[in-house]
Order: C-alpha cells, then sequence, then structure tokens
C-alpha cells in the first residue's frame, strides 16, 4: 500500500514479536466482542484508513471500512452513494443495517468510528463489561445540542448494544421517518435513536471523568476547545488530566504520526515500578 | 527502589525560563528524584533556583556545568547514589532511569547517557539527553578533575564534549545504556522523532550506536528524551502516568531488560 502521506509510517509498526512482550493480565476479547466500522471514502484508503488498520484496528474482534466504492484488496464495502459530507448519513444507515444483516452474531457491541479516531480497545471493552448489551442502549461523546436528546459525536465514536442495533434495523415504521441522508450522520443518528427509544448512556466515570472524546489528546488535557464546544458538550466542556479517565476509550482529530505514537505510549513504552516504590504523582 | 537507588536530579536552567520551562520540570518529573535542584546564573529563594557565579549564554554552559556539580559533590556528594544533569527541556522518566541504574555501582567509575562518538575516543554523552555520574565518579570529577584546568577545562567550549574529554583523562567510563534488544535508553530528541527517523543529519554522524528508526529507536523502558516543551511535559505526565490500556500488567514478565556495565579495560 502507497503511504505517500507518512512515508516512514509503515516502519513503526509491523510484525515485531520480540517487542511485544506486554503480559494480559485480564483479557476481555472473548468475553466483550466488538465490531467497530470506519466511515472512509477511496481518498483517504492511504493517507488515513490503512493506519487504523495498521494500529488499534488489530484489535477489533471484527473491522469493516465502508466507503463510497468497493474495494475488494483494501477490503472495504461500498454503499453506492457519491462521495462528501453531505452523503455521510447515507454511508451510516447502509453501514447499520450491512452489520446487523450480517455480522450481527459475531460480536457483542457494535461501534462506529472515523478514521482519524483512535480507540483503546481494552478500555472499550473493561467499559462495556459491565453494561447490558440486551438494554436499548448507545454510548459515546455526548452533545446537548439539536435533538431533545442531544446525540453522540461522531468522530469520538459511538457504540451501540445489540438491542439498539436490532430496534434500529427492525423497526421500519420508526426508521422511515429518520433522516435518510445529508450532513452530520451523528446528529441523525442521535434524532433516530430518540425516536426508537434507545437510552443515552453515561460514560463518565465514578470520578467525573470522561472516557470518549472529539478532540485529541493535547486539546483535552490543555482545553483548547473552538467555543461550539462550550454549549454543545453535556459535561461542562472540562479539561486537564484530572478530567480524563485513566482508561479513556477513544480521541478524535488523530493524524497517521500521532495515531504511530499514541502506539508508543500506549503499548510500548512502560514505566518500571515495583511493589515498593510508590507511583509518585 | 526509591530508597535503593538515590538519585539526585539537577536541572539546568535559566532567569528567562523559570515560569514556563523550568516549572513544568518542577510540575512533572523533577518531583519524583530523591533530590532535585535547579542551577541558575541568579539564585531565586522563591522558585527555589540556586544561583552559580555564571553569565547566562552557551560560551559559559561548561563552567555553569562545572560549577553544577561542585556544587552537587560539596553538598550532597556522599548522601546520594547517582547524580543526574538535564536541561529545562529534558524529560526524565526517573522510575525507568532507577530500573536502569539498579543494575550498575554507584561505587564505580563509570557515567551513562546517549553516547556521541568523535572528539572523545570512548564517546561522551549528550547534553540535552541527561547523563548520569555515579557517586564514585562525581567524587573524582570534583576532587581531581575540577582542581586541575589541564584535566578539565573550567570554561568554553561544548559542554557535553568537555566534561566528556575531562571524564575520559580521568578515566571514568562511558558506560553503555542499551538494553537486551539493542535498543537505547537516552535520547536526544522527542518521541516522534526517534520513532520517525526525523533526525538531523549531523546525528547520523555523532550517534555512536548508530540510527534507528521505528521501534528499534527506543527501549521499552526508556530513560529520558529532550526538546520536550512545557505542554509535552505534561502530556508525557499524562501517558505515562495515569493513561492505561486494562488490563495489560505494567511489568514485563521477568525478563532482565539492563545488564550490569562490565569494565572490561581493567
Amino acid at each position: 500500500m502507497n503511504t505517500i502521506h507518512c512515508p516512514h509510517c509503515q516502519n513503526i509498526v509491523g510484525p515485531s514479536d520480540i517487542f511485544d512482550d506486554r503480559i494480559y493480565v485480564k483479557n476481555l476479547t472473548d468475553e466483550v466482542r466488538i465490531l467497530v466500522w470506519i466511515l472512509t471514502g477511496p481518498q483517504y484508503l492511504d493517507s488515513r484508513t490503512i493506519h487504523v488498520k495498521q494500529t488499534w484496528g488489530r484489535r477489533c474482534n471484527v473491522l469493516l471500512f465502508f466507503s463510497s466504492v468497493e474495494n475488494k484488496t483494501f477490503p472495504t464495502i461500498g454503499v453506492n452513494t457519491t462521495e462528501g459530507r453531505e452523503h455521510l448519513t447515507a454511508k451510516s444507515v447502509f453501514a447499520w443495517n450491512y452489520i446487523y444483516k450480517n455480522h450481527f452474531d459475531d460480536a457483542d457491541w457494535f461501534m462506529k468510528a472515523d478514521d482519524n479516531t483512535y480507540v483503546i480497545v481494552e478500555n472499550l471493552r473493561y467499559f462495556l463489561s459491565t453494561k447490558n448489551t440486551n438494554e436499548l442502549i448507545f454510548f459515546g461523546h455526548h452533545f446537548q445540542a439539536i435533538n431533545k436528546n442531544g446525540f453522540f459525536s461522531g468522530g469520538s465514536g459511538y457504540v451501540l448494544s445489540k438491542a439498539a442495533l436490532k430496534r434500529y434495523s427492525t423497526t421500519p415504521s420508526i426508521t422511515n421517518k429518520c433522516r435518510k441522508d445529508g450532513e452530520a450522520e451523528d446528529a441523525a443518528m442521535g434524532e433516530c435513536m430518540e425516536k426508537l427509544g434507545v437510552e443515552v448512556g453515561d460514560s463518565i466515570d465514578s470520578k467525573g471523568r470522561s472516557r470518549f472524546h472529539c478532540f485529541d489528546v493535547r486539546s483535552h488535557v490543555f482545553g483548547h476547545y473552538p467555543k461550539w464546544y462550550y454549549s454543545y458538550d453535556s459535561h461542562g466542556a472540562k479539561k486537564g488530566i484530572e478530567n480524563i479517565s485513566d482508561y479513556p476509550v477513544s480521541f478524535h482529530y488523530i493524524d497517521p504520526k500521532t495515531m504511530y505514537l499514541l502506539e508508543f505510549y500506549i503499548y510500548h513504552l512502560k514505566l518500571y515500578y515495583d511493589q515498593f516504590s510508590p507511583i509518585l504523582q | 527502589m526509591y530508597n535503593k537507588v538515590r538519585v539526585l536530579c539537577w536541572i539546568m536552567t535559566s532567569p528567562k525560563n523559570l515560569q514556563l520551562k523550568a516549572t513544568a520540570v518542577k510540575n512533572t518529573w523533577a518531583k519524583r528524584c530523591n533530590k532535585y535542584i535547579f542551577f541558575s546564573s541568579e539564585t531565586n529563594h522563591s522558585f527555589p533556583t540556586v544561583g552559580l557565579n555564571v553569565s547566562e549564554g552557551r560560551e559559559h554552559l561548561t563552567r555553569k556545568t562545572v560549577q553544577g556539580f561542585l556544587y552537587c559533590f560539596k553538598k550532597y556528594g556522599q548522601l546520594y547514589d547517582w547524580f543526574v544533569k538535564a536541561d529545562d527541556d529534558t524529560y526524565m522518566i526517573v522510575e525507568n532511569l532507577r530500573y536502569f541504574l539498579s543494575h550498575q555501582s554507584p561505587e564505580q567509575l563509570v557515567y551513562f547517557g546517549h553516547k556521541f562518538k568523535s572528539l572523545v575516543k570512548q564517546g561522551y554523552f549528550s547534553g540535552g539527553a541527561g547523563y548520569v555520574l555515579s557517586r564514585g565518579s562525581l567524587n573524582k570529577l570534583a576532587k581531581v578533575g575540577l582542581k586541575n584546568p589541564f584535566i578539565c577545562r573550567q570554561d568554553g567550549g561544548a559542554e557535553d564534549a568537555e566534561i566528556g574529554k575531562c571524564m575520559e583523562k580521568l578515566d571514568i567510563k562511558a558506560g553503555d545504556s542499551l538494553d537486551i534488544y539493542g535498543r537505547e535508553s537516552f535520547h536526544p530528541f522527542k518521541p516522534i522523532a526517534h520513532l520517525e527517523g526525523q533526525v538531523p543529519d549531523w546525528f547520523y554522524n555523532y550517534s555512536y550506536h548508530g540510527v534507528k528508526k521505528g521501534l528499534s529507536c527506543c527501549s521499552d523502558y526508556s530513560v529520558s528524551f529532550h526538546y520536550m516543551s512545557p505542554s509535552d511535559m505534561y502530556l508525557m505526565d499524562y501517558l505515562l502516568y495515569h493513561l492505561r490500556p486494562y488490563g495489560l500488567h505494567p511489568k514485563d514478565s521477568t525478563k532482565k531488560i539492563f545488564v550490569p556495565f562490565k569494565d572490561n579495560f581493567r
């Protein structure tokens, strides 16, 4: 795959058996199965999507890519719509129905993410391990805007329970009234889920810290937010290390370089500690 | 390990860098050392910084460094096992530093850091990446080297190279800090620069063990990075001390990542 936009990136993460010596003391891969679908387009495959595939995408139980064009080698599933922001909702509607029809039994939870979202899959499993997938619920970074129930940011990724996905795909009496195309697929989804009676799940931890993030790590640590965020974010647009979970699930606007950097920080660089030394914060 | 491997960290700063850079060091990694001291050209009682009688400027870095070591020796030379010199844009992962040093002997005449070739036959260490002297080395440096301007240059030149020449004359060995996979631990640039191989051309001519990019650049137990801005440091603190992937044990198996430095020339 031609990585003209990030010529060195492919050298950073590859088959690195001798470096992958982490021990999983608690592996939830089989207990909490995750299907992730990435919303992308043919023009992004080389510059963005391939890097999702090579980094965090590997940790999902099932990983699917939806684009306006089918690509058998990548592979991407073709949605039969024109490229562009105005057709994101059509892509999303197609993807959810496709997944219900073809992969319903392959996972316990179903997540939509962008090709510039970075997901820490272990933390997603950890969070969902205490939730019930037979409940009508979905989770993500919540915005209180546009709809009565608000909606979850598409960029931060949002996750549907099995029950929610089933309700979505098997209730044409309602979904036929949901917006079928246009921009802001996340707001459209929020509105549709509201009509279907799916609960807006809360993912703030017991210490009041966020798990799903619609911006990149730096922005949340330092509070570099655009104006609109202060009226959209449901939890007061907090910032700083003390307001981000130690087990964050997602960040957005992550370019390929930063994806590999996060791989290094999260999965390779380690902090040595023995049971006798306090980790001084 | 905090009590077994006692580390004094001294950070070179300047009056104009106190508010942002030195403060970031103080708020992040410095407090993880057993003791930390900030040196500057001026004394500042509230920060606090110890004023060395040296003007600011690159031409006086050697003198500043020499004075810094002398001060540390006089006041703390017998109280700590290792003495780390860093810049105010160096980020040290102190727990990993202790882990590395736990394999070494504080009495041995050795010091560690990121090794450069040229200028000094046994190699010398990048100042920016931080370097660490054993108690034994600091003793000899202060008692013998710094008393004799023919052994140790008192000012001028490049600080890291001058200290390097002086250490070689004192028969203090430039130890190795590669891990068992051959990866460096002390780094003269930021993580992204090393990972991507986006380093300046001169680095290829200087780096003693060559330049590797990708995951081979950097030990999982890396000790230091350089050119870290204040926000890089706060971010590093979040990524290293807070963010974790659930279920992955923070420690490796019982594998030994470092080996003791053996002086083969005695």
